[in-house]
């Protein structure tokens, strides 16, 4: 996708974000005193910036690709690695509260230390392990801040 | 003297104050000089460690890592002509080349030295001008108040120099953040949900986990930067400690960048690399022998590191006096005092007299131990560079977890922690500034209180900002800033970056 392309879907977003917060914002309870700001004054102003700036990035994308055509593509940042990293991150997220610090962060760094090229099955194995322990006897132990156990453990 | 400076510096020089800095010079100069970590991204992995400790011991230990991270920048920008952090650009200039001759130990003194020196003198001005401006600030009133947040907020521009529509943009999104959870006057719940996680609103360092970390590992997958053979080779220095004729050098460079990184410090948006590019600059105007800029000059490299330096004791000033954060480094550790219920602002030297002044006297051990551990350690410091990444990052990825996690012992935190990363990654692809986001997540809850006081007190007439002398002067400062930043500035910075270039700085 070419920088002005990504320009105006942007603005599309960022429009129909505008539009989706002042709906929410027509919901707020109004003003009580009158002639005096009520908890849905500030929301209104943010609201009429966002709305007015995601028209004016849409439109001068828009008048750009009209006129210069897409122009050229920006390398994307999003190839295999990355996204699997986000994935597994996800994942871990979502394993954590069930499964605890420990088990879920053990296969967590192992995905992380092969993506971030460890080849050795002995290293990975003893990052993939000492740096979840270390870090949880450091916080639970060191600092007091007790990581999460799991409730399936 | 105030009984408040004794017992800060009481505070500052107990042990656990002196640990807590020297933790955190070794760990700046560590973040500092691996090229892609920013000063930022260190604090944000560290943060999770300070919760549980007294603030006055966490804040050592962050500003010990804030200075030292300064002048970390310096020695892969020295050694590889990578800057560790882009406040050391100016440095590879004159440094790098001093390396190609083998005198890389020479060039490293110098920066070492210089940056001492640049601290040294921002310290001074801290000291002195910031329970000052504090004593000031306790005049102000609301519509003064509102006026000195926007003030703060017109740095925005600064940072989004390459498109306003975009830096402008990322503002925003940050103030509908903030618009989550209660409002500051009624307690309204506000696009809540009927979620009572969203209650409270959104933790500022969840988000600023998310937006600045995840960005950082997805980078660090796409473009690892691999140390050169420069860095590993790096394990033996000597003649560390800089000449005589070498100090007479540093004279000058110092005396400008010292007063100029403090002053540009202050301002806010202003930051490290337009310092150090200007002292630079400055210096080689000021030098006998301006021929020598850009061939390994020692003076090439003070006046940039005085710089950058002094930047960081300036930024502190409007940051403790006013709540004004002078870069997003200074808005990180206003998140930082908020988690231990300190609000920087005029109130801190009233209320926290203590503490404020505890956190001067840090700011002066942090930059005496950066002084010496720099010094004495570089040999093994530089080592750092060649740690694996597969190590590192790794462990960044789960202190971020971890640090989401830790402010308030929620999941949910974690969950939006890596919402934000999503927002962060987005916002990399369409080349919007995080920045202004950052700063809208800290001058956004004041900014909307000020106002609806200052509107409530006036019964909605909005000339009470226009009739009150420092209100008046700060929406003119305002107008100054945006000037600066939009017009100035842009055309300044474009003059001195072809100057600098001019002399085919550092042949690499």
């Amino acid at each position: 996708m070419t920088m002005p392309q990504r320009d105006f879907l942007a603005g599309l977003l960022l429009l129909a974000l505008g539009v989706a917060y002042g709906v929410l914002t027509a919901q707020l309870p109004e003003r009580l005193v009158p002639n005096l700001p009520g908890p849905d004054f500030f929301p209104w102003l943010i609201c009429g910036l966002c709305v007015l700036l995601a028209s004016v990035l849409l439109i001068t994308s828009g008048r750009i690709l009209w006129s210069q055509g897409a122009g050229e593509r920006v390398p994307g940042f999003f190839p295999w690695r990355p996204l699997t990293m986000l994935v597994w991150l996800a994942l871990f997220i979502i394993v954590l509260p069930h499964a605890g610090f420990l088990v879920a962060g053990i296969p967590f760094i192992t995905g992380l230390t092969v993506l971030y090229g460890a080849r050795r099955p002995l290293t990975i194995g003893l990052v993939s392990v000492l740096v979840p322990v270390a870090l949880y006897y450091l916080f639970n132990d060191g600092f007091q801040i007790l990581l999460p156990t799991g409730s399936w453990v | 003297m105030s009984p408040d400076v004794v017992l800060g510096f009481e505070q500052a020089a107990g042990a656990g104050g002196l640990a807590a800095t020297a933790a955190g010079v070794v760990l700046g100069l560590v973040v500092g000089m691996i090229p892609g970590m920013t000063i930022s991204t260190g604090i944000i992995i560290v943060l999770p460690l300070t919760f549980s400790l007294p603030a006055e011991i966490s804040i050592a230990l962050l500003l010990g890592l804030y200075v030292a991270g300064m002048t970390g920048g310096s020695f892969s920008a020295v050694l590889l002509n990578i800057p560790g952090t882009p406040s050391a650009s100016a440095t590879a200039i004159d440094g790098y080349p001093l390396t190609m001759r083998g005198e890389r130990g020479r060039a490293l003194g110098v920066a070492i030295t210089a940056s001492f020196l640049g601290g040294l003198f921002s310290f001074l001005c801290l000291f002195f001008i910031a329970p000052s401006l504090a004593d000031l600030a306790l005049q102000f009133r609301a519509p003064d108040l509102f006026s000195l947040v926007f003030f703060g907020l017109t740095v925005i521009c600064s940072f989004a120099a390459r498109s306003l529509v975009k830096g402008l943009m990322s503002a925003v999104i940050g103030l509908m953040i903030i618009s989550v959870g209660q409002d500051p006057m009624m307690a309204t719940p506000r696009f809540t949900f009927d979620n009572p996680d969203l209650l409270s609103g959104i933790h500022f360092l969840t988000a600023l986990i998310g937006l600045f970390a995840i960005p950082q590992l997805v980078e660090n997958l796409c473009n690892p930067v691999r140390p050169s053979q420069g860095a590993t080779q790096a394990g033996f220095f000597e003649k560390v400690l800089p000449r005589r004729a070498d100090l007479k050098r540093l004279l000058v460079p110092v005396s400008i960048g010292g007063p100029l990184g403090s002053f540009l410090g202050i301002l806010p948006g202003a930051g490290g690399p337009v310092a150090a590019f200007i002292s630079y600059d400055y210096a080689k105007k000021a030098s006998r022998r301006p021929e020598a800029f850009g061939h390994g000059a020692v003076e090439g490299i003070a006046a940039p590191e005085s710089a950058n330096n002094a930047v960081a004791g300036g930024a502190l000033i409007p940051m403790m006096t006013l709540g004004i954060p002078g870069d997003p480094v200074t808005a990180i550790l206003i998140g930082a005092l908020l988690v231990h219920g300190l609000v920087p602002g005029p109130l801190l030297f009233l209320e926290h007299g203590d503490f404020a002044y505890g956190l001067i006297f840090s700011f002066f051990w942090a930059n005496l131990f950066n002084f010496l551990v720099a010094l004495t350690g570089i040999g093994l410091l530089v080592k750092v560079l060649n740690t694996p990444r597969w190590i590192l990052v790794p462990t960044i990825a789960l202190l971020c977890v971890i640090g989401s996690y830790a402010l308030r012992n929620s999941f949910f935190d974690i969950y939006v922690m890596f919402g934000f990363g999503l927002l962060g990654l987005f916002m990399q692809w369409l080349k919007m500034p995080v920045v202004p986001l950052l700063l809208a997540l800290v001058l956004g809850p004041p900014l909307e209180e000020h106002l609806r006081v200052a509107l409530t007190g006036s019964q909605g007439d909005v000339t009470v900002f226009f009739t009150s002398p420092f209100s008046l002067f700060f929406l003119g400062l305002a107008a100054l800033s945006l000037l600066w930043s939009l017009v100035w500035e842009p055309r300044r910075r474009r003059r001195i970056e072809l100057r600098a270039a001019s002399p085919d700085p550092g042949k690499s």
